[in-house]
């Protein structure tokens, strides 16, 4: 047995990692995987007015000097990856509107871009490199709870700047949250707030909810039966199922049996689409109305047309908002011409938290965290939601929430620009009051 | 009270015959070629994308039902001259990590063609409606789906017992060294096996895509339970494929409704148990 | 005379040195993660390639020496990092010591059961049972949120400091990642050298013989399922501390340390570097998460990249790439020690007839 073996070896694994280690820089941005094939898009027609740009036109200088650096963080892997992409698409964005507009304090923005994996341990991982070794200003995104928190983490203990994107509730609470963390999505309990008066006036007052059985569908079970107190109602029959349940046709029957005047219900992407499918095939929707508890064009996507007859959801933003809310217009614009298509909520979520941060950095006048928190904190803006303001005590968003209903395809395919996409319409807004989260106190903190 | 059972309880035996189909799969392929084929879910996945891309190009679903065999079962003789037939007498590992290597390839490739998301399908027209039995609705498409997997296990069942292949593929499966002694031609056979069970595999994906839809990961959670259930049937038996895979639907079914917590879990102890005190199975003779 | 002789004897002593490095691999593994991450700027990266390769040298010792696959090493990965942090959160005890015991404990403890009952069955029935213990305990520890915090993850864990008599350092990885680097390597280094103590003592030597063939080891009286238990209780042991490292220098630990996906993680860089070779799984930990970071920094469908190098590997590479290194570095040794052999000859009758 030849010896001299182990002197290679460290000459191999050393080659190997100093090559690595001048290995691909970091700020490649992640190529978003190209759209689902689609039939082709007609040409559309240009809306009467000409969009304008939200800042000042192209007059400005260059941005120059050192950039102040975005790491965003997501999935853009695994099966939540199309959301990621959105995401990504959203945030860079936002950061070329303001590079086009002569950058952040005179400097340039510049967009790292991280796949998490849909682990939090990756995610992690991507925000103590992005930190520690890119020095990234300020952190944005996720699409899973647990990914955010664990982000959360780390920001925190760095003492950077965090901008979570996506939908939990232990993030704006005092023990769970953090001075520079700031929520730029809704929780489960505002949610529900926001739209049960509205479900109960229109709906119907005998609900049956269908429920995941984890933590955030536990926190949205309570918050349903907080807003449905001062209704009166209680909830009438329930069913919880474990993530990832595609198979609904042994609890459909027991919602039939209930016999309820609303169902509603809170699946998301796949098993939405599935559990659609299942009560059409069961004639779930001529029996009763059904609720989702949120809206997004890419799950709509997913379930297409045929099986979401019908149904009810409430969104923060979905794009037809265009319609009768400028700001949407202009971002919805905006994003069509950038990339082709309308944009989901995952998209408008980024959009809004790296635009928001640039109005904080703006006011604050430097991207020190604690100024630009400082700044945060009680910042008003509207970017494409209608008007949205961060509250002080828990750095939480608060947004209007609009109720749309799913058209028939027959109804979508008459609408002119991405008929394809035209799966909503907007029926209804609901203002935004703080009452619509816990108050300050219940969060834990002092008031 | 009697029709909610009699309704989830038809519900559990639908869902256990598709389970009852990717077993099958599972069970010729590891009793014949003595292989854990861990991309199976991949193939199921791809035949609600074959069914997809049938229907798309002007074709419908019944068209389709053919169709997605007959492609899955060439891909799958493409996929064991080329890349298993090397794989024979090799560790599990080995085996583990090719097929896990090449689930990704396919769900990577499926993405990029046809993104990351899911993608809508729909009930056929023919198939949509219910029938109503008292208070109990079953569904036309589930009815559907119960027949196209019964007659499909019959057919295989007629392959086996009743052809003179099928006869070498069963006792390939009991004693192959003997089989190969006798100087019959194992290699084709082989192929064969692997064949059909990609195509039944793709079979089903096509059977579930209008009710559950169709998506790239949609093969991890159902690879997962197949493997269950061959393993609870056991590995080489075809009956074991089929009261496995019923027993496990079935069981997997009430107690979504029951106890929707355990669900997940009471499968895998069902197992557990099984493979501590009868390792070979319920029906198995490994 | 002379000059030839002491040529010869340096000659020597250099293939003995060699020779006893050959046999002492943890002390050639030791000097390279010791070196690593002056190589390496990234501290993160280098920091996983550590504890990763741990896991990954830990579950060698099932797979590679003991030749048991078994489906659910990730259930004693994730129950050292939930038990470090759950003593580090939720206890008051802040120490890095405490923490390592019951990171390494409780596993044990978790695999002296779930071992007995798995061992009853070989190969798929015992990969099987192995998976059925791990999805049993990832639904215990999703359902005692209280404790676990469930899908949230467990968060709050205090960094304990390094703490020795007259010493103490904070060891928190984002303020000082050269600190939490070295003393995790120090600890992975001790745990190494355990391992190469396993491997080369009769322990060892008998669970290679299990592996060649059980039946051989039983007839020669070795109590075969005795001896499977033990090596599974060991690799859960170390496989747990690198789960406490794991929760340490996160400050958190989420289900999916639990899961299938790092189970599954855990086989792979062990094939991928080459089973029941010692350097082999740093080897593959380092590759595997090379290639998956950088891949996926460019590409957002990488793990195409990746199944195709996994197809590639078992095809072409059955011994993975450090094993197959080894394999051809030693066929090529065997021809130069011919030709070393030779010339020595040449030499001897050079002075012969002198």
């Amino acid at each position: 047995m030849q010896t001299k073996l182990n002197v290679s070896v460290v000459v191999v694994i050393a080659l190997s990692l100093v090559l690595v280690g001048c290995g691909p820089g970091a700020a490649t941005p992640a190529e978003p995987a190209s759209m689902p094939t689609q039939p082709s898009v007609a040409e559309p027609t240009q809306p009467p007015e000409a969009t304008a740009p939200p800042s000042e036109p192209t007059a400005q200088s260059q941005p120059s000097g050192e950039p102040i650096r975005i790491g965003a963080i997501t999935s853009t892997s695994g099966f939540v990856g199309a959301f990621g992409q959105e995401q990504i698409k959203g945030g860079q964005l936002a950061v070329e509107q303001i590079n086009d507009s002569g950058g952040l304090l005179g400097r340039p923005v510049d967009m790292i871009e991280r796949d998490d994996k849909v682990q939090p341990a990756e995610a992690a991982k991507q925000a103590e490199d992005l930190i520690a070794n890119e020095h990234v200003d300020m952190l944005v995104g996720c699409v899973s709870g647990a990914n955010t928190l664990a982000i959360h983490e780390v920001a925190n203990r760095a003492g950077v700047i965090y901008l979570s994107t996506c939908q939990t509730g232990s993030l704006n609470t005092a023990e769970g949250g953090g001075p520079y963390t700031f929520h730029m999505a809704y929780t489960p309990w505002m949610n529900t707030h926001l739209y049960a008066q509205w479900m109960v006036e229109n709906l119907g007052d005998n609900i049956f909810f269908l429920y995941y059985d984890f933590v955030v569908g536990h926190e949205t079970r309570e918050g349903l039966v907080d807003a449905l107190e001062p209704l009166g109602i209680e909830i009438a029959a329930e069913a919880a199922v474990p993530l990832g349940t595609t198979e609904y046709t042994s609890i459909i029957p027991q919602i039939r049996a209930a016999n309820p005047e609303v169902l509603h219900y809170f699946l998301s992407t796949d098993d939405r689409a599935a559990f659609l499918k299942q009560a059409t095939s069961f004639g779930l929707q001529d029996e009763m109305k059904l609720m989702a508890l949120a809206a997004d064009l890419s799950w709509d996507q997913i379930a297409g047309f045929a099986s979401s007859q019908g149904d009810y959801a409430p969104a923060n933003f979905y794009w037809e908002l265009r319609e009768t809310l400028p700001s949407a217009k202009v971002f919805v614009d905006a994003f069509g011409e950038q990339y082709g298509t309308p944009p989901s909520g995952y998209a408008a979520y980024q959009y809004q938290a790296v635009m928001a941060y640039a109005d904080a950095v703006r006011e604050a006048g430097t991207v020190s965290a604690d100024e630009v928190a400082a700044a945060l904190e009680g910042l008003e803006f509207d970017y494409g939601s209608g008007p949205s303001f961060i509250r002080e005590c828990d750095h939480q968003l608060f947004q209007p929430a609009y109720i749309t209903l799913m058209r028939s395809e027959a109804d979508a395919a008459a609408i002119e620009r991405w008929p394809q996409y035209a799966f909503r319409e907007v029926i209804a807004a609901v203002e935004a009051t703080e009452t619509v989260e816990r108050s300050c106190a219940d969060l834990g903190f002092a008031e | 009270m009697g029709s909610l059972i009699a309704g989830q309880l038809f519900a559990g035996l639908v869902s256990g015959a598709i389970l009852v189909l990717l077993a099958l799969g599972l069970a010729l392929i590891f009793g014949h070629l003595r292989l854990v084929n861990f991309a199976h879910g991949s193939f199921y996945m791809l035949g609600a994308y074959v069914g997809y891309e049938t229907i798309r190009r002007g074709g419908n679903f019944w068209v389709a039902l053919v169709v997605v065999p007959v492609v899955l079962g060439l891909l799958g003789v493409v996929i064991e001259r080329t890349l298993v037939k090397r794989l024979y007498g090799r560790t599990l590992q080995d085996l583990l990590l090719l097929t896990y290597g090449m689930s990704f390839v396919m769900i990577e490739l499926v993405k990029i063609t046809y993104g990351a998301s899911g993608i809508p399908f729909d009930v056929p027209e023919a198939l949509r409606g219910a029938q109503r039995i008292g208070d109990a609705v079953f569904p036309n498409y589930l009815l559907f789906t119960a027949v196209a997997a019964a007659a499909t296990v019959g057919l295989i069942y007629l392959l086996l017992e009743r052809t003179d292949t099928g006869l070498i593929i069963r006792a390939g499966s009991k004693d192959d060294v003997m089989v190969k002694a006798l100087g019959i031609d194992f290699d084709r056979t082989r192929t064969l096996v692997f064949s059909v069970g990609v195509a039944l595999a793709g079979f089903a994906g096509l059977l579930v895509a209008p009710r559950m839809g169709v998506s790239p990961d949609m093969g991890f959670a159902v690879m997962i339970f197949a493997l269950v259930t061959v393993v609870v049937g056991g590995l080489g038996s075809f009956w074991g494929a089929v009261l496995g895979g019923l027993l496990i639907g079935t069981v997997q079914t009430l107690t979504a409704v029951l106890v929707p917590e355990l669900s997940r879990l009471v499968v895998f102890v069902l197992m557990g148990v099984v493979v501590f005190l009868r390792p070979s199975g319920l029906m198995g003779t490994d | 005379m002379k000059p030839q002789r002491s040529e010869a004897r340096a000659g020597l002593s250099i293939t003995r040195y060699l020779g006893w490095l050959d046999r002492h691999p943890a002390v050639g593994i030791s000097a390279l993660l010791v070196v690593i991450p002056l190589v390496i700027p990234q501290k993160t990266v280098a920091t996983e390639i550590l504890i990763f390769g741990l896991l990954a040298a830990s579950y060698n010792l099932l797979l590679g020496y003991t030749g048991l696959l078994s489906l659910g090493h990730s259930t004693v990965f994730g129950l050292g990092a939930y038990a470090a942090a759950i003593l580090l959160a939720k206890t008051g005890v802040v120490s890095l010591w405490l923490a390592l015991l019951v990171g390494g404990v409780v596993p044990g403890l978790a695999a002296v059961v779930i071992g007995w009952f798995s061992l009853r069955r070989r190969l798929l029935y015992f990969a099987m049972l192995t998976l059925a213990f791990n999805q049993m305990v990832y639904y215990a520890m999703q359902q005692a949120r209280g404790l676990t915090g469930g899908e949230d993850g467990l968060r709050g864990v205090v960094i304990p400091p390094f703490e020795l008599p007259g010493i103490s350092f904070s060891i928190d990885s984002l303020q000082h990642p050269y600190a939490f680097y070295y003393v995790a390597c120090g600890i992975v280094i001790v745990c190494l050298f355990f391992i190469q103590r396993v491997i080369h003592s009769p322990l060892g030597h008998a669970l290679e013989a299990i592996r060649e063939s059980e039946e051989r080891a039983q007839m020669v009286g070795y109590h075969t399922n005795r001896l499977q238990l033990l090596a599974f209780v060991l690799a859960s042991i170390v496989a747990g501390l690198a789960g406490a490292l794991f929760a340490i220098s996160h400050g958190f630990v989420a289900l999916e340390s639990l899961g299938l996906l790092v189970a599954l993680v855990c086989i792979v860089m062990t094939v991928l570097g080459g089973k029941g070779t010692f350097v082999g799984p740093f080897v593959g930990a380092a590759l595997y998460l090379m290639l998956q970071e950088y891949t996926s920094r460019v590409w957002a469908n990488w793990q195409l990249l990746l199944g195709i190098v996994f197809i590639l590997l078992v095809l072409f590479l059955p011994q993975g790439v450090w094993g197959t290194f080894k394999r051809w570095y030693n066929e090529r040794g065997a021809r130069g020690r011919r030709v070393t052999d030779r010339r020595a000859e040449a030499v001897a009758e050079e002075v012969v007839d002198a």
